[in-house]
């Protein structure tokens, strides 16, 4: 199995006045499993993934998807690649209901958007709604107002939303913050499920989640790569430690 | 479910309503209100273009009077200039309207709320003055008036606007197509597309959406609405002025659009209805309509800024939420 | 024909100033409450109002220095308190809010003063050689005036403790707060401030414009233009882009229409929203 980096991020560097926020990253994300990078607040990890999916651009550096050159896209334009993206507050849309929410972000890649037509007559679109809808059985909050879920919920509507549009790369942001344990481990184990189909990273901070999910961590700080490795190498890493000193962050199990 | 079936069925009975009304209003009234209701009619018009606007995209225009004037004016040199017919300078004042919008809005959408809610007064305000320049041309505050052209002629059979009848017929027409495109494009993907910037911009340029061209689009929409009760207003009235281009117009319509109902299909006409309703009641015991007008625009944002056909929704949805429990 | 100009010019400054000065009120409501205020010109209007009926009522001019003010202070807060602080989760409907405000003071002015406008006799009378041209002596004052009244202001904000809370809660609201200043409070402060200012305008300019109801409709796009190409949360840059476009427009209008001056500014501004949104004098913010 080839071992080629699908995402392969070189030299990037991006300050915020005086503030290097990402200084000289280069990072090479390979297939085969997990991805998560972690680090105490402040390393950097959503600024890279800002950068990433275009929200902000470099101040140096180059990042590559699948072999091109996506450093200067825009957002939506990183979306139509297929590099998705859940932030670390949970953002959807509000007033539409949950099938809408599916059903805008699958039609969304469509170049010119029928203004007439109604949206029952799209069948094609409507089985992959139906479809996702199933498959993370969310057929009970289908019909309700996404701005009224529960909170786990909308965790997992995300989900729903990053696989509707058939991604290539999920960058999944703190997807467990703020949950409950049954709600954390419903999420845990779609995205796990979810990684056979399409590659994942992810950011988080909760260290249980992080081993019991990740094949390879990064460990980041002050805006630098400071480890990089298999779970159980970064657990025996005693710098790894040091940087998380003094704060609750790191509950290692 | 209920509540569609609820609000289907007013609507129909509005709209056969609105029908009859040659015929029932001169038997309970004055014939008079056969005029009112046309007006209402062609400002509704005009407030639905500020409710798709901000009631569907999120975008608070306060500058739609231009748009308006362009229609007006489009149909009114139309007509005195370039002696185009009816639906000649129909089609002019539309196009004219939509055109602007087109221009002004490339500009306007890339701006965040506050500064496009100002642009959208200061292009509105650009226009105005220059219209006021060349009063040789548009009569400036006093306006143009002009003569009745026929809509339709086959025959021995002629249709003019003239005939205060075929007049509201025609309105009536106009409007109600223009519900049914308004009401399409809300349940078409476009109409989702855009429900999804209003509710989160981030978000929809996250998932693939480009939300420049949206937003674009829905401004175009939106002028050509705010043209074509413009247009309706020049050929009924047979009267232009620049006045209507004034920013006190655009402020106007913003306050029938939310008092409606903003983001509601009905909620244009019932805002504008009201509006129109009050002043005429009222302005023959008191002149200080204006006075009402601001009141009622500070407390329904404070106090029912859904508006009334909001409200009404929500009232319904609760009722049929209790009613499964 | 050129001392025309010059005189123009020079009016162009005297206006200049105390747009500045109802402009830096329109500033501080907008880069503190983030409400786009509407109402801002009809704020100035009533200043002009108020000063006629005291004048009238008790033949001296002077008073209104201290009365008015007070009294768009105390209007300002009060409108705040009643009706802005309810929108302040709804931004965008503010600006529904103040609109609806200014078609009421309008109208309340038209009720009770009257739709005629009226001519407020010069405190000062008098006229000195300017260029060869008889100049008000009134206007150098009313130039003087303002002018002291803006270095008041730049006085008090940068100097007075609760000059600092202002820009502090400008800089970041939740910082602000945190920090134990009493952002509820100075939201109603800086609203009343802002109406006392352009009412202060509106005492300085009553005796050299037409105090009408619809004075405030002119004054606002103004306010609105220097507030934008000087730069939101520029202060300084809001108060010299009043007195350049006042200046500018001034000197435009010795040669062509006043309306097409008043375009060009328009333009102007719009340019600026476009392209330099961070406005055009940005090396004079602090």
């Amino acid at each position: 199995m080839s071992a080629a980096p699908y995402l392969q991020i070189n030299n990037v560097t991006k300050a915020f006045g005086g503030l290097l926020a990402v200084n000289d990253v280069s990072l090479s994300f390979k297939p085969g499993g997990i991805n998560a990078i972690i680090g105490p607040n402040g390393a950097g990890k959503t600024t890279l993934f800002n950068l990433i999916t275009g929200f902000i651009q470099s101040d140096s550096g180059s990042i590559k998807f699948e072999g091109e050159d996506i450093t200067s896209l825009k957002p939506f334009e990183i979306s139509r690649i297929g590099i998705k993206r859940t932030l670390q507050i949970k953002s959807i849309f509000p007033s539409m209901t949950t099938y809408d929410n599916l059903w805008v972000t699958a039609n969304a890649h469509t170049k010119n958007l029928h203004p007439f037509a109604d949206v029952s007559k799209f069948t094609g679109i409507d089985d992959r709604v139906s479809a996702i809808i199933d498959k993370l059985n969310l057929e009970r909050i289908a019909h309700l107002q996404a701005g009224s879920l529960s909170y786990g919920d909308v965790a997992v509507l995300e989900i729903g939303m990053a696989m509707i549009a058939e991604p290539k790369l999920i960058l999944f942001d703190e997807p467990v913050c703020g949950m409950s344990p049954a709600e954390t481990e419903k999420v845990v184990e779609k995205i796990i499920e979810l990684s056979k189909e399409v590659h994942v990273v992810i950011i988080e901070h909760d260290m249980k989640v992080v081993f019991k999910m990740a094949d390879h961590i990064t460990v980041m700080a002050f805006g630098k790569v400071f480890a990089a490795g298999t779970p159980e190498e970064i657990s025996r890493n005693a710098g790894v430690k040091e940087i998380y000193f003094g704060s609750d962050e790191l509950e290692l199990s | 479910m209920k509540l569609l079936v609820i609000n289907k069925t007013l609507t129909y009975l509005l709209f056969a309503i609105l029908l009859a009304a040659p015929w029932i209003i001169p038997v309970i009234g004055d014939p008079f209100w056969m005029s009112v209701l046309s007006e209402i009619l062609i400002w509704s018009c005009f407030a639905a273009s500020i409710n798709f606007l901000f009631g569907y995209v999120g975008l608070l225009s306060f500058g739609q009077a231009l748009y308006f004037g362009f229609g007006m004016y489009g149909v009114a040199l139309g007509l005195t200039v370039l002696g185009l017919g009816f639906w000649g300078s129909f089609l002019f004042g539309v196009s004219a309207s939509g055109l602007m919008a087109l221009i002004t809005g490339a500009l306007a959408v890339r701006l965040t709320w506050h500064y496009f809610a100002i642009i959208t007064v200061v292009f509105s305000l650009i226009f105005y003055f220059i219209a006021l320049t060349i009063k040789p041309i548009t009569g400036g505050d006093d306006g143009i008036n002009f003569a009745a052209p026929e809509i339709l002629k086959l025959g021995d059979l002629t249709l003019t606007i003239a005939d205060p009848t075929t007049q509201y017929f025609f309105i009536l027409a106009v409007v109600t197509l223009l519900f049914f495109v308004f009401k399409r494009l809300v349940s078409s993907p476009l109409g989702k597309s855009l429900m999804a910037v209003r509710d989160n911009e981030t978000r929809a340029a996250l998932i693939g959406l480009n939300v420049y061209r949206l937003k674009l689009t829905a401004f175009v929409i939106s002028g050509i609405f705010a043209g074509i009760s413009g247009a309706l207003f020049a050929l009924f009235g047979r009267y232009a002025s620049v006045s209507y281009m004034f920013y006190h117009v655009s402020g106007e319509g913003v306050v029938w659009a939310i008092l409606g109902g903003a983001g509601t299909l009905a909620g244009p006409f019932i805002g504008t209805a009201l509006f129109i309703l009050i002043r005429e009641v009222i302005s023959s015991y008191w002149q200080h309509y204006a006075l009402i007008v601001g009141a009622i625009a500070i407390l329904v944002v404070i106090y029912a800024p859904k508006g009334i056909v909001g409200m009404w929704n929500q009232i319904l949805l609760k009722k049929s939420e209790g009613d499964k429990k | 024909m050129s001392s025309t100009i010059a005189v123009l010019a020079i009016n162009g400054l005297v206006f200049g100033l105390i747009i500045a000065l109802i402009a830096l009120g329109l500033s501080i409501i907008f880069g503190l409450l983030d409400v786009i205020n509407l109402a801002h010109g009809d704020f100035f209007m009533v200043g002009t109002v108020l000063t006629y009926v005291i004048f009238t009522v008790s033949g001296v001019f002077w008073p209104a220095f201290i009365l008015v003010p007070l009294i768009g202070f105390l209007l300002g807060a009060l409108i705040q308190k009643l009706v802005m602080e309810r929108l302040r989760n709804a931004a965008e409907l503010s600006i529904v809010a103040t609109f609806g405000l200014s078609m009421i003071i309008q109208e309340v002015v038209r009720m009770t003063f009257g739709a005629a406008p009226k001519r407020l006799v010069s405190p000062i009378q008098g006229t000195f050689d300017l260029l060869g041209v008889e100049y008000d002596i009134y206007r150098i004052v009313a130039a003087l005036i303002s002018a002291a009244a803006i270095t008041c202001f730049f006085l008090f904000l940068n100097k007075t403790k609760l000059g600092t809370w202002m820009r502090a809660v400008r800089h970041d609201r939740n910082s602000a707060t945190a920090l134990g200043i009493p952002t509820q409070s100075i939201f109603w402060i800086t609203f009343g401030l802002g109406f006392a200012m352009a009412t202060l305008g509106g005492i300085v300019a009553a005796p050299i414009t037409t105090v009408d109801f619809r004075a405030g409709v002119d004054i606002l796009p103004f306010c609105f233009m220097a507030v934008i190409i000087g730069g939101l949360g520029n202060l300084p840059g809001t108060a010299a882009a009043a007195v350049l476009l006042s200046f500018l427009e001034g000197v435009i209008s010795g040669f062509t229409d006043p309306t097409i001056a008043r375009i060009f500014s328009l333009v102007l501004m719009s340019a600026v929203l476009l392209f330099r949104p961070q406005g055009l004098f940005k090396g004079l913010a602090k």
